[in-house]
């Protein structure tokens, strides 16, 4: 027996109005769906192909013990018992997360702090902005280099600088206590420019009638900066943070491949660079495989971590 | 679809696609030793891949050699200049079967592309001497490796130049240090780092006396000889061992170590920050032929060259080699040799590679009466170079990841001297440690 629902009685009987705008929701929802697909499937067929299906080879490499020449031989768990054991991951991850300490929280900082000073409607700003964004359209690559010479010991602008002073700088890059830090430097420099942006957005999203009202109740600057503007751009301080996490985990690889090599003694050597040089110049793709995955799993905890941090402030 | 079902059909989905990624990865794997064949000369088609750098002295060789024989073609293709990307570029072609024909060899990548089955073995048309080509002809340390430690009678590359290790000085630094003593082919390490110190002192530091002989630590070509010349071993094949933290390597590498600081400047970790010849920082340097079109190019300054300082009276002369060889996988095995007996013979394409100034040939004829030795002055005396081309010792190569072991551990053991002050024998005793082990792996 056929429902009174099928035959679209009930719409038909629906308040005035409401048949009609049922009706525009669900094309509208129809061409959303159409067009999102359109828009997304290129970008979907290329995550397929350049990322799922190689993290999932990775995964299945995990497993075997291969070194690029042979056949791979199937080795169980061994790779990833291996990976507890071996004490230069432990060193390498270190490394890393002394990367994401040194670099994450100047990053967020320098980046929300530079963000409200260009923020402001000044003139000459414009020419500023340009100024402070200017180490984003420079390719990591090329930007090592560069910094390469400015920490050279003898020539480099940074030991120039520091000289003008009357400071005798240190060999920067072949420095087991210097190395690490003179490469954060450079990879904040890097990373600013996109925390600035991302901040920019997040300023001009708070109404202006809170500061004026703030102003009105006697609030100076520093107050409004700490009560208004830091708690509203809340939301981006966590997108921030998470995407510098996992810029510094996974973007230290190039920085210290081209700077360092991971040296001086393995001082910049990083969990992305290692399973690099495993991979590549020990040639044994199963365990770096391993490595990459584990480096995979933490950057999901931390993500993980900062979306549980983010539901808790929501709720809060 | 509820959540449950959702999340099965994407374990699923996941499943299978990481099964069919590993099913592709491991059946490349097996195809991949699909072998070539002989093939005709005439009428043929090869590919050549050289490092990116060579592609345009390649591309005028092939051309000279497409002129000679108009109905063979070759086309040069590029590799990676990096040595890691080289390789794996390789091997990812040997995965896909794209290897060309002819490839660019090397020398500290010869064992690996000889046990990964990528390049062929040529010691029996050597012998033969097929269309002229004979192995006798060449010099035996360079011809020397190309065969695989594995498989020692297999020859499976050419190699193009004798490059070894020469000593090159800048008189006008010498000038502007007031230093009248110019090298001398009697000389000995510690004439050398005597001058090397006295030019750095004269000129407050402005210029480095030597460029540092061990580098950032990882110039093998001078401390394989060194080493040697104080009767000590980098790796003896026989019994597959490391040496390097034995006595006798422990005073070559305090020899080497010496220089830091007093004839070259204070070690640097970061290779780019090291005093350059071509740029006139430094008033000495060991190079190899290879560079003298740069140096000739770039430097401005009046400059020569001079066969290595000596220890004990042993000659202290290293070197290397990038090679041609026959991809195992060509199916114009006889096409490449063509190619490559034309390549090595004097009116061929040695000649062309002879006038760009990089290249001592790798034959006894070529080294005593090559056209390379008539080329105008910088340098003045290219005997030099021959004298070193006949002095260099080639070590043997480690298998598999332990050269790259070695390499590490010398680079390490070196900082950790230079940095961290850890004595000289505890250093290089752990760095041969590292190495044996890494050798017991690599068997």
């Amino acid at each position: 027996m056929a429902s009174v629902l099928d035959n679209g009685t009930l719409r038909r009987t629906a308040p005035p109005g409401s048949g009609s705008d049922t009706r525009t929701r669900d094309r509208r929802k129809r061409r959303d769906a159409l067009a999102a697909t359109v828009f997304l499937t290129p970008s979907m067929v290329a995550f397929t192909l350049f990322v799922i299906i190689p993290a999932l080879g990775a995964f299945g490499l995990s497993f075997f013990s291969w070194d690029l020449f042979g056949s791979p031989q199937w080795v169980g768990v061994d790779n990833f018992t291996r990976l507890f054991k071996d004490a230069q991951m432990w060193t390498s991850l270190r490394v890393t997360v002394e990367f994401v300490v040194l670099g994450v929280i100047p990053t967020v900082v320098l980046g929300f702090v530079l963000a409200v000073l260009i923020n402001n409607k000044m003139r000459g700003m414009g020419a500023l902005r340009i100024l402070y964004f200017a180490p984003m359209v420079a390719s990591s690559a090329v930007a090592a280099v560069l910094w390469s010479y400015m920490y050279d010991d003898r020539a480099g602008v940074a030991n120039r600088v520091l000289g003008w002073v009357g400071v005798s700088g240190p060999a920067w890059l072949s420095s087991t206590t210097w190395a690490l830090p003179a490469l954060t430097v450079m990879m904040i420099w890097l990373a600013l420019p996109l925390v600035m942006i991302l901040y920019l957005a997040g300023l001009q999203r708070i109404p202006a009638d809170i500061y004026a009202a703030a102003s009105l109740d006697g609030a100076g600057r520093w107050r409004q900066l700490w009560s208004i503007t830091w708690p509203n751009v809340g939301p981006t301080t966590i997108l921030v943070t998470t995407l510098q996490v996992i810029n510094f985990v996974s973007g230290s690889f190039e920085i210290s491949l081209i700077m360092t090599n991971g040296g001086p003694l393995g001082h910049t050597q990083s969990l992305a660079l290692y399973s690099y040089q495993v991979a590549f110049h020990q040639t044994e793709m199963g365990y770096a495989s391993a490595l990459s995955l584990f480096q995979l799993a933490l950057i999901g905890l931390a993500v993980g971590l900062f979306k549980l941090l983010s539901r808790i402030r929501r709720s809060a | 679809m509820t959540r449950t079902a959702g999340r099965r059909r994407s374990r699923s989905w996941a499943a299978v696609a990481g099964t069919a990624a590993l099913l592709a990865l491991v059946s490349a794997c097996g195809n991949s030793s699909s072998g070539g064949g002989a093939g005709s000369v005439e009428g043929s088609k090869i590919t050549l891949s050289v490092q990116a750098g060579l592609v345009p002295q390649f591309k005028k060789y092939v051309a000279a050699y497409e002129a000679a024989y108009p109905n063979r073609k070759i086309t040069v293709e590029s590799l990676p200049d990096d040595a890691t990307q080289y390789v794996q570029q390789l091997v990812t072609e040997r995965l896909g079967n794209k290897l060309p024909d002819v490839l660019m060899n090397v020398d500290y990548a010869a064992n690996q592309l000889a046990d990964g089955n990528i390049t062929l073995d040529v010691a029996d048309r050597l012998k033969e001497g097929k269309l002229g080509l004979k192995g006798s002809s060449f010099l035996p340390q360079f011809l020397g490796q190309y065969r695989p430690v594995s498989h020692p009678e297999e020859i499976t590359g050419l190699p193009v130049s004798a490059d070894s290790t020469t000593l090159f000085y800048n008189k006008t630094i010498f000038q502007k240090a007031g230093v009248t003593e110019l090298p001398k082919a009697t000389w000995t390490w510690d004439d050398l780092y005597r001058v090397g110190a006295e030019i750095q002192q004269k000129t407050g530091g402005r210029y480095a006396g030597l460029f540092p002989p061990l580098g950032i630590g990882d110039q093998a070509a001078v401390y394989n000889p060194v080493i040697r010349a104080y009767g000590g071993f980098v790796y003896d094949p026989k019994t597959k061992k490391s040496g390097i933290g034995e006595p006798a390597a422990v005073k070559a590498w305090t020899q080497l170590l010496k220089a830091y600081g007093t004839a070259a400047p204070k070690y640097s970790a970061n290779s780019a920050g090291l005093p350059k010849f071509e740029q006139g920082q430094t008033a000495m340097a060991f190079s190899v032929r290879a560079t003298v079109p740069t140096q000739k190019e770039t430097l401005k300054d009046d400059w020569d060259v001079q066969t290595m300082p000596k220890i004990d009276g042993n000659p202290t002369v290293g070197g290397g080699s990038y090679g041609l060889s026959i991809s195992r996988a060509s199916n114009h095995q006889d096409a490449a040799w063509a190619f490559l007996a034309w390549f090595y013979s004097q009116d061929g394409g040695m000649k062309l590679a002879q006038a760009t100034g990089q290249v001592v040939p790798p034959t006894l004829e070529g080294v005593d009466n090559g056209a390379w030795r008539q080329l105008p002055a910088p340098p003045q005396n290219e005997a030099a170079f021959a004298q070193d081309a006949k002095d260099a010792y080639l070590p043997p190569a480690l298998p598999g990841a332990a050269q790259k072991a070695l390499t590490d551990s010398v680079i390490k053991a070196v900082q950790q001297v230079e940095l961290q002050h850890k004595s000289v024998a505890s250093a290089f005793g752990d760095a041969e440690k590292a190495v044996n082990q890494a050798l017991q792996s690599a068997k």
